[in-house]
């Protein structure tokens, strides 16, 4: 079973001049499946993923496509009919835990609200369920009665995953989760993730431009680049298979801790005007691979067992590995 | 408890600063209350020299030194007692204020906070509905409004509505004939008095209310824990009350207490134009007849009024924020 399936998704950004932010993204996440979404900023990685919970806010819109969540169509559901599916079915956490709480509720009034206004409990049922959740993150239940601005940022964050998963949903959305934390903290916060995994059944879409972070901690790794998947394969492969340039570039750019010396390669050049799309492929003025063809047609989306990959070049590579 | 000393400490400098400033401030302007008397009886005939001495005596003024002074007022101002008014001889300015003071709190008082209430709530309503209908014509509306000045609006209404349809009385708080007694017909009197005013003050700030609460909605709407509210799927009403508007009220709730700390001071122009007897209006005529005594006693409950308001409202602050509860900044 799959518990997000879209269809040909188009997400702009505007009427007059859109900026076409997401393009015809198709992707299946399955039950309990750790999806990570890798992309450098403005690359529609976040629009994605606030599309997916149906909370793209004006001047973002849907434009074509479809998304079933748990098998129930959400591009069309009204408001009303969502509002009850909301935080059971697809949670979140959003960058800044700083920012994700109520500054003037306590963190149990917070906790109590989405337990209580999805289902009928008692103050003392949801106390309980807090506790337990926040105990799953490695926080004391005794910040239940405090308010958001006692705890720290790191608190913070895990008080909001602790939120995430109180109702047990199917899905949880992260969108950067640990960007604003150091590193000491990202680490803790992983292990958290890993351990919650082992105590309740979820899945995750993990949105981060940290490929390294992702390789650890998901199943499969999309890569999005100027609002298209370019590749998408299981995490364990695609550290050493690599196939699409961008994605071999971004593992490039990333530090590797067993030679000191070597520096990591940045990406050259900036990603494309998404205003107008050319017939193209997109990543070809920057791509040391690229070949003629690339500039006068957009290479389709191709798809392997495990792989989906969209370039005409690296392609030609699959056969030989698999 | 260490919020609440830091804040008594303060409001007991700030009253010492207000009161001194209140002594001083007279004392530097040309012109003495002595001479302003003496002018008043210009021209009804001769006035003997010793007359100004014995004006003097009966204003209470103190001929001791300037600290002398200064030290009498201090002591009288603790007892409430700031001296006898020029213009309503023998009346003395605490009397006065007395008789004025209940008018303009029910009047100004009432009106603002109708205006505050009705202003914030109106608010609410436009960010929620923001881009749609009801938030333009809420916002156009309040802008137009906020913007015309009051006594002309003031004028335009006494014009329209009690000279040319004679369905408010012209001025005053209450007709010339109505015995001050509390039954339903003198009641009904002063509420009929008091509506053009109080109309007129409601009309003129509800847009300042409205608009601000509208610009606090909409910053406090781009919150991140707002989006997650609604990826909760919590109810509307209770996103757009506890998580929207809870939070825009905070800088509300300042101007609403320095507004009802005004509120002492009177609508000058108000009073002024509806000759409603209020505190605004007997500073005008204390301005007029430059009678300093009253001058300072009104001045000062006005002052003693918006320090206090503030206290409270730093008070009620810690009460709707617990990022100030513990006295820890934030």
């Amino acid at each position: 079973m799959s518990i997000v399936h879209l269809e040909h998704l188009f997400v702009d950004y505007g009427r007059l001049h859109p900026v076409h932010a997401v393009r015809d993204v198709s992707l299946t996440i399955a039950d309990n499946e750790f999806v990570g979404l890798v992309g450098e900023s403005g690359c529609g990685k976040s629009t994605l993923g606030f599309a997916i919970a149906r909370l793209e806010r004006p001047p973002a819109r849907i434009t074509a496509g479809t998304i079933a969540v748990a098998g129930q169509d959400w591009t069309t559901a009204d408001a009303r009919t969502l509002r009850p599916e909301r935080w059971t079915k697809v949670a979140m956490v959003l960058q800044s835990g700083m920012n994700a709480l109520n500054p003037i509720m306590s963190i149990e009034a917070q906790f109590r609200d989405v337990m209580m206004q999805h289902g009928e409990m008692t103050v003392e049922q949801c106390r309980r369920r807090a506790a337990e959740v926040l105990e799953m993150v490695e926080i004391p239940s005794t910040v239940l009665p405090r308010y958001p601005h006692e705890l720290s940022g790191g608190m913070k964050q895990r008080v909001a995953i602790a939120l995430a998963i109180v109702l047990r949903p199917k899905l949880i959305i992260m969108d950067e989760p640990t960007t604003a934390l150091d590193m000491v903290v990202q680490r803790q916060i992983l292990e958290n993730l890993k351990q919650l995994r082992r105590e309740q059944a979820f899945a995750l879409l993990f949105i981060s431009h940290d490929l390294g972070l992702e390789l650890e901690l998901v199943d499969r790794v999309l890569v999005m680049y100027a609002g298209e998947i370019v590749e998408s394969q299981p995490a364990r492969t695609m550290l050493d298979h690599p196939f699409h340039p961008y994605t071999r570039a971004l593992l490039r750019a990333l530090p590797d801790p067993e030679t000191p010396y070597a520096e990591p390669e940045g990406i050259p050049g900036m990603p494309p005007d998404l205003h107008e799309i050319p017939q193209a492929c997109l990543f070809a003025p920057r791509c040391p691979l690229a070949e003629p063809e690339c500039l006068e047609a957009a290479p389709p989306l191709k798809s392997f067992s495990e792989l989906t990959l969209r370039c005409r070049v690296t392609e030609r590579e699959v056969q030989h590995v698999s | 408890m260490r919020y609440f000393l830091r804040r008594v400490v303060f409001l007991v400098g700030t009253l010492w600063v207000a009161i001194t400033l209140n002594f001083l401030i007279p004392r530097l302007m040309p012109g003495s209350p002595v001479q302003a008397m003496m002018a008043k009886f210009h021209g009804r005939g001769q006035i003997n020299p010793h007359a100004a001495q014995a004006i003097r005596i009966m204003l209470g003024i103190s001929s001791g030194g300037f600290f002398h002074q200064y030290l009498q007022y201090l002591n009288q101002v603790s007892h409430f007692n700031f001296g006898v008014s020029y213009t309503y001889f023998p009346y003395s300015v605490s009397h006065m204020i007395g008789q004025a003071l209940p008018w303009t709190l029910g009047l100004v008082g009432l009106s603002t906070i109708i205006s505050f209430a009705v202003g914030t709530g109106l608010g609410i309503v436009a960010a929620w509905q923001r881009g749609r209908r009801a938030d333009g014509f809420l916002t156009t509306v309040s802008s137009f409004t906020s913007t015309f000045p009051y006594f002309w609006f003031a004028l335009a209404l006494i014009y329209g509505l009690s000279f040319i349809l004679h369905w408010f009385p012209l001025s005053g708080a209450y007709s010339g004939s109505a015995v001050p007694r509390l039954n339903f017909g003198f009641v009904w009197d002063v509420v009929r008095h008091g509506i053009l005013p109080s109309v007129t003050i409601v009309i003129s700030s509800i847009g300042g209310w409205l608009l601000s609460m509208r610009n606090n909605m909409i910053n406090t709407l781009n919150e991140d824990y707002v989006l997650l509210a609604q990826a909760k799927g919590l109810h509307e009403r209770w996103i757009a009350w506890m998580y929207v508007a809870r939070n825009a009220l905070l800088p509300n709730i300042t101007g609403f207490a320095m507004a009802i700390g005004f509120v002492v001071g009177g609508s000058l122009l108000t009073e002024i134009v509806f000759a409603y007897p209020g505190i605004g209006y007997l500073l005008y005529n204390a301005v007029i007849n430059e009678d300093f005594p009253l001058m300072q006693g009104i001045f000062l409950i006005i002052v003693v009024c918006v320090v206090l308001a503030n206290f409270v409202a730093d008070l009620a602050y810690v009460l709707f924020d617990p990022r100030v509860r513990r006295g820890t900044s934030v």
